[in-house]
């Protein structure tokens, strides 16, 4: 269970203060494949930056099952990400002057754990997610879909409980995008992962399970998308958005 | 540790060209200051070689004090049973004249003077003369004690034999006399295994210049020639040449080798040398054994350990020392300020990537310690490659000058592991600052938006911190005062030297935005490019280009404090001496000598005749590194003032030779008044052969430039008791206070009517049965000097133009970064319609205001470097001169910077300009 209970975080920008949430409070089942969304501006990134514990909230609390993510210390935090976190980002996933495997083996090089078993892990990921021809390539020669696959790859190494993705396919094509949202949804439920995926694009949220909508920084609704399509979880989204 | 090591490995490989700029500069660092210490080290294991055979191995001696005493040769058996002592010899030194007769080949002298001579070269009679010092010792022990190198034939076994040194051989051969110099000193000796070479015939004419000069070159004093003793008033003396000695390292006069019963006979004496040489047993303290044998040997005799006689070099070599660490702290200083300003740059480039590692799990000591490791790689492998680069060129300049630095190729450890451990510690000094940043940055800040401002406010704060530290080192230099030498001296080196170069370093940030701002617009009209996009390309990177402009201007600065020191000093100390006309000098030289000057009407104007004592005063120098003496330089007043044109500070002629003439009273050099306040009615203390003597000053004058004629002809000795200007007095008060009579030098005024060459040969001819070492000429020696100190700032420009050539690396590290930091915006430009040509043009005017900005910033600080020398010259040595920074090495400088800056930043722009713009925008994937 991810929860968040009454979180406000806000931001300095120049002389002005910023509110970038104003106490959302949610519960994320856990395992499956869940999005929030909302407006640019809502907040959304910046509940995603608090749950990777990338940052901390000015008030509230924040659990990824029992760990109490907004009291960790900086080191606590940075073995959370290794071990028990994945984070994709739209993009700049990927260390440039690294190959694929590479890429895919750095939070092992990071732990220091074993180079053989690492190198067993990052083949077997990289041929799940189809990218095991592309092991030797430097991220430039990759193309955007396959970035964002090895950039999966090596946030499952560890086998995460939870993986967050930041707009993964802000930079793709609707054709990679689509097969990006399905490979999410296949990750989340092969790997026994909660995978939440920050989005602004309905046909994204239309794969996961449950949409949380936030605006103004505050958390407003919680779509339930069985049943519904792309065009449906559009509607809901549209109404949400304007009764509020 | 071992993922900051992947990291740190990983990072420098998938960098190989722009790490491999930044190692190029270490290594170029490394390989000078390995080439320095081993140079240095090479000069002073000369200098030491010199000091065995000037000095020798003795640990005591025992000498009359004055030059005209001597030791009874009786005493040294006494001596031999002194306890404590292992060994114990005598020698006896004089100098005397030597001359031989030999044909020579010459060409006919034209009928008017200025004409070159032509026709053959005839077949004429040479006589070739020299005085030089020569030595006997009584038995073996003595060459032990101060070895001679043979270079062909023996050391002499009977009375009338002789050795003689490559540079005495010269001397006596036919071309060296055909190249003398007006001064004096003589030719280079090279190749002095030819002096055992027997002479060929001579023909009574030859055609060809090369074959006279062939021919004349194997004429004159060899091995088996007879050479004669020539003096006033005595026979003459054969003695045969039997074997050719080195000359001794670094110079020095003419030397020669007898045995102890031929200088006798020569001298006419028997049962006197001129010193006994001690060597103690192991664990007997020399000084103990001195102060128990003082009482026995009474007041005739002078005892004192040897350690007072080199203590000057050793002072002096410690010295070089602190020079050398100084120079290299500085150089690897500098090395790190382009590591520094490399790493910060490559971390700006890799903000996001960093910032993607913390948040995949990389901690911030991991990303710390990597970073730290790649300053680490870069010192080490940049020692690795310098440090040997170093020692080659030192090997090179070895073999190349074996002749002036006979120890050849010295590695000392300590050089060694300076450079190697120095060039480390800069590689990870360098990178301490990037790696500081990597663990204050947090995550979110990385990945936020690539391009981020800097506030005015950091440059102010940087220009702030940079005044105070210059502001500090021009307080501290301009503040003391006279007699507070010393304490300027230490403060410079350990804040006035460290603020300069931080402060003109930080100060190059503010200084290259300034710069920016008043010169990119008329650079851009010049180069063709938009307004605003170059003046906005530096100034979104002030540090970055500012520290670049802060580490290129280091070797211009260098260039130009060194010239417009070196220029002060030749025009306003050197430029103001008046040297006599002519001058002749000897080792003791008798009253005839003066007198046969005097007779010499056609060529002399007038003469007076000079004593040199030199003696010990604290006046000058940094006590605790060198103990400088002063040459007490004694005359007959009367005639001194008449001819010698001096300028008096305090005080004037006729009341000083009235004061003179009562005694106990001299005349100081202003030098004196200047770094220790000592003038008119002060008193002038000095030791001379461990005994005190107080002199009332009567006034204060600019110096004749005596004592330095007086170094000049013991050029290469010097070393074992330099002495820095001088004070005059009688030659009364030489002889009653110090004991010391012997005329050294007689300064001569020349008639307006003759020239300098007719005069000195005349001269040399008439006195050389007096015993004279040389005659010279006053002009040439003061053009040799200059000559020579021209010549040293030179060899210190190539120096700042290499350090030039180590800051280059880092300014094309930091093109290379630059372009690839915005290989995106460039992409963009040639989207939208820029040609290639623009963007060659927008980088090479990023590079021009780098070089603007560091030859501003170089010739300022090289300005305030030359200020704070020449008050270092005033307060330690009493040297004033005066700031005038010299326009031609400064523009040569300036050329250089930018010429080097340009060159650096080519390579990379020519990269940049045959780039499509797919693969500009291409940056953007990852």
């Amino acid at each position: 269970m991810i929860r968040c209970l009454d979180v406000t975080k806000s931001y300095t920008v120049g002389d002005r203060k910023v509110q970038a949430l104003r106490g959302v409070t949610l519960e994320i089942p856990t395992p499956g494949f869940f999005a929030i969304m909302g407006q640019s501006g809502s907040g959304k990134s910046t509940l995603l930056h608090l749950l990777a514990a990338l940052d901390r909230p000015d008030s509230g609390e924040l659990f990824i099952g029992d760990k109490p993510v907004h009291q960790l210390t900086d080191k606590q935090a940075t073995l959370f990400r290794r071990r028990e976190l994945g984070i994709v980002f739209q993009q700049f996933n990927l260390i440039p002057t690294l190959t694929a495997r590479e890429n895919v083996e750095l939070p092992g090089v990071l732990a220091g754990e074993d180079a053989k078993w690492v190198a067993e892990r990052s083949t077997e990921l990289m041929t799940d997610l189809g990218v095991i021809d592309r092991a030797h390539h430097r991220p430039e020669a990759l193309s955007g879909g396959e970035q964002q696959r090895v950039a999966i790859a090596r946030a499952l190494l560890f086998s995460p409980r939870v993986l967050l993705a930041d707009e993964p396919t802000g930079n793709l094509d609707s054709a990679s995008s689509q097969k990006l949202w399905g490979l999410l949804g296949r990750v989340a439920q092969s790997h026994e992962t909660t995978v939440v995926m920050v989005t602004h694009e309905p046909a994204a949220a239309a794969h996961c399970q449950s949409i949380f909508v936030i605006r103004d920084g505050r958390m407003t609704t919680i779509i339930n998308t069985e049943g519904l399509d792309a065009a449906g979880v559009a509607a809901r989204y549209q109404e949400c958005l304007s009764a509020s | 540790m071992r993922p900051a090591w992947r990291l740190a490995i990983r990072n420098v490989s998938a960098r190989r060209r722009r790490m491999g700029l930044l190692g190029a500069a270490v290594a170029l660092s490394a390989a000078l200051i390995a080439a320095i210490a081993c140079a240095m080290a090479a000069v002073n294991a000369s200098i030491g070689m010199q000091l065995e055979t000037v000095v020798g191995k003795a640990d005591i001696r025992i000498a009359a004090p004055g030059r005209t005493a001597q030791v009874p040769l009786e005493l040294l058996e006494t001596v031999k049973n002194w306890q404590g002592v292992r060994l114990a010899t005598a020698h006896l030194e004089a100098e005397f004249p030597l001359a031989i007769d030999a044909p020579a080949l010459q060409q006919a002298r034209p009928a008017s003077r200025g004409d070159t001579p032509t026709g053959p070269f005839m077949r004429t009679e040479r006589t070739l003369r020299v005085a030089p010092l020569v030595r006997a010792v009584v038995d073996q022990a003595g060459w032990d004690l101060r070895p001679v190198q043979m270079l062909a034939g023996r050391l002499p076994t009977q009375p009338d034999e002789i050795a003689i040194d490559a540079f005495t051989a010269s001397r006596l051969s036919v071309l060296a006399q055909e190249d003398l110099a007006l001064n004096g000193i003589g030719v280079v000796v090279g190749d002095p295994e030819r002096f055992a070479l027997a002479p060929i015939p001579v023909p009574e004419s030859v055609e060809s210049p090369s074959e006279a000069r062939r021919i004349n070159d194997r004429q004159g004093a060899r091995l088996g020639s007879v050479v004669q003793v020539r003096r006033v008033l005595a026979p003459p003396i054969d003695l045969t040449i039997v074997g050719i000695t080195a000359r001794p390292p670094l110079g020095g006069r003419p030397r020669g080798f007898m045995t102890f019963e031929g200088v006798s006979r020569v001298l006419n004496r028997s049962g006197q040398v001129t010193e006994i040489e001690i060597l103690v047993e192991p664990g007997v303290d020399p000084v103990a054994l001195v102060e128990s044998r003082k009482a026995q040997l009474g007041e005739g005799l002078l005892i004192q350990t040897t350690a007072r006689v080199t203590s000057g070099v050793e002072n002096n070599l410690r010295s070089t020392q602190l020079a050398f660490i100084l120079a290299s702290i500085l150089g690897l200083l500098s090395a790190s300020f382009i590591i520094l300003t490399g790493l910060n740059t490559d971390f700006a480039e890799r903000r996001r990537e960093l910032a993607v590692l913390r948040c995949i799990g990389a901690s911030k000591t991991q990303l710390a310690q990597s970073q730290l490791l790649i300053g680490l790689i870069l010192g080490v492998g940049g020692a690795a490659i310098g440090v040997p680069i170093g020692v080659g060129i030192a090997a090179v300049i070895s073999a190349i000058f074996h002749a002036e630095i006979p120890s050849g190729l010295q590695v000392p450890l300590s050089g060694v592991l300076m450079s190697t451990i120095g060039t480390i510690a800069a590689g990870v000094l360098g990178a301490a600052w990037p790696a500081w940043r990597t663990i204050r940055m947090s995550p979110l800040e990385g990945l936020a938006a690539r391009a981020t401002s800097i506030g005015g406010r950091a440059i102010v704060i940087c220009f702030i911190v940079a005044f105070a530290l210059l502001l500090t080192h021009y307080l501290l230099v301009t503040l003391a005062g006279p007699g507070q030498g010393q304490y300027l001296f230490w403060g410079y080196v350990f804040i006035g030297l460290p603020c300069l170069f931080a402060g003109y370093f930080l100060m190059g940030v503010p200084a290259t935005w300034l710069v920016t701002r008043v010169a990119a617009g008329p650079i851009s009209k010049l180069m063709g490019l938009p307004p605003s996009v170059l003046r906005r390309s530096v100034h979104a990177t002030p540090f970055r280009f500012g520290f670049t402009a802060g580490a290129m201007m280091a070797g211009l600065a260098l260039m130009v404090a060194i010239w417009t020191e070196g220029g002060a000093f030749l025009r306003d100390w050197l430029g103001k001496m008046q040297f006599p006309d002519a001058f002749v000098s000897g080792l003791i030289l008798p009253q005839e000598a003066q007198d046969k000057v005097d007779s010499m009407t056609e060529y002399v104007e007038n003469s007076v005749a000079l004593s040199v004592i030199p003696v010990e005063t604290d006046a000058f120098g940094v006590r605790a590194l060198q103990r400088y003496q002063t040459n007490f330089i004694a005359f007959d007043p009367d005639r001194f003032f008449t001819m010698m044109d001096v300028t008096w500070v305090q005080g004037d002629e006729p009341h000083a030779i009235e004061e003179m003439n009562k005694g106990g009273a001299v005349i100081v050099a202003r030098e004196f008044l200047t770094a220790q306040g000592l003038g008119m009615g002060d008193t002038f203390k000095c030791r001379f052969e461990g005994v005190e003597h107080q002199f009332r000053i009567v006034g204060v004058v600019t110096s004749p430039g005596l004592e330095l004629i007086s170094r000049f002809f013991n050029i290469g000795e010097e070393f074992t008791a330099q002495a820095m200007h001088a004070v005059f007095g009688t030659r009364a008060d030489a002889r009653e206070k110090l004991g010391v009579d012997a005329i050294r030098v007689i300064s001569i005024d020349l008639r307006e009517d003759v020239s300098d060459a007719d005069a000195i040969a005349a001269l040399r001819r008439e006195l050389f049965p007096y015993g004279i070492a040389d005659a010279g000429s006053g002009r040439a020696m003061k053009h040799d000097i200059v000559e020579f100190v021209h010549g040293t700032l030179l060899v210190f420009s190539g120096i700042a133009v290499m350090a030039m050539l180590v800051a280059c690396f880092g300014v094309a590290n930091l093109v290379v970064a630059g372009i690839e930091l915005r290989r995106f915006e460039f992409g963009v430009l040639r989207a939208v319609g820029a040609m290639p040509g623009l963007l060659v043009r927008l980088v090479l005017g990023e590079a021009l205001l780098i070089a603007l900005s560091a030859s501003i910033l170089g010739t300022l600080m090289g300005i305030q470097a030359a200020y704070a020398g020449t008050r270092l010259h005033a307060l330690l040595f009493g040297i004033l001169i005066n700031l005038e920074p010299p326009v031609v090495p400064i523009l040569a400088g300036w050329g250089f910077v930018f010429v080097l800056t340009l060159a650096a930043a080519l390579p990379p722009v020519r990269r940049l300009a045959k780039r499509q713009p797919r693969e500009l925008l291409a940056a953007m994937r990852g």
